[in-house]
């Protein structure tokens, strides 16, 4: 599978690859973008399996980027990596179309959890 | 442990930043208008940038150094932000020189410090003072 990780800090980018490899996904592709414009061109380019959204990110945030996919493509798999991790913003992600949501700091147990059943 | 680092709380009162400290700040609008920081000695913020990218602090480019503290500020308002009682915003992190906070136009209401790696890192609340809307928190340790 490829997974698309999408999130304006490299370093943020570098733990999010290191935990999926930790949680036993090592085996899937992993492409990066820096914000949600880039992110919609690898979305079009590559057609990723799964995506983890941050949420605030220049240029274009992860709602925003979530939302212009949902309008075209109800079956792509999306979810946060986001430290805006409140009742409220989680229900806004649910209502757009989000398929989870992982709250920064996160852990391998966390991936694994909630990203088996994409992933496996 | 806040992403792989290990903490540990100690006083704030002793801590003292000086011109040798960076800093991560994220800025909250809304409900409540303030800005969370976190910050320590560029050395320290090195040595944390060098721990999270697993690489040595030789090879470390000032750009990662500023990321990953960027990143550290990220984190961490997102878990003081909940226990603000109000609805707020935060902004994209900003990273710096340390400056002390109190002095222009925000006021601390909440410290905390830990050592990591042997320095000690500093994270405060502040809110805004001129905000006529912003209800005020109370002062104190978080």
């Amino acid at each position: 599978m490829l997974i698309l990780v999408v999130d304006d800090s490299k370093v943020m980018r570098m733990i999010v690859k290191r935990t999926l490899r930790q949680a036993g996904f090592g085996g899937h592709t992993v492409v990066e973008a820096e914000n949600g414009v880039e992110a919609l061109d690898r979305i079009g380019e590559k057609k990723p399996d799964l995506v983890l959204l941050d949420w605030d990110m220049p240029e274009m945030n992860g709602l925003d980027l979530l939302r212009a996919v949902r309008a075209e493509d109800k079956t792509l798999r999306m979810g946060f990596v986001t430290a805006r991790a409140t009742a409220e913003m989680r229900d806004i992600a649910r209502s757009a179309g989000a398929n989870f949501f992982i709250a920064k700091p996160f852990n391998a147990e966390i991936f694994d959890e909630v990203l088996a059943r994409f992933l496996r | 442990m806040l992403v792989g680092l290990d903490l540990a709380p100690c006083s704030p009162d002793g801590v003292a930043p000086n011109e040798s400290w960076m800093f991560g700040r994220v800025r909250v609008s809304g409900d409540w208008a303030g800005r969370i920081t976190v910050g320590c000695s560029e050395h320290l913020a090195r040595v944390i940038a060098a721990t999270l990218f697993c690489m040595e602090v030789s090879e470390l480019s000032p750009e990662e150094t500023i990321d990953a503290l960027g990143e550290l500020s990220n984190i961490t308002s997102g878990n003081i932000l909940p226990l603000v009682p109000v609805s707020a915003r935060a902004a994209l992190p900003e990273v710096g020189a340390w400056q002390e906070g109190g002095s222009d136009g925000y006021r601390v209401v909440g410290k905390a410090a830990f050592f990591c790696k042997g320095e000690p890192f500093l994270v405060s609340l502040e809110e805004l003072e001129e905000s006529e809307t912003s209800p005020s928190l109370h002062s104190g340790r978080f």
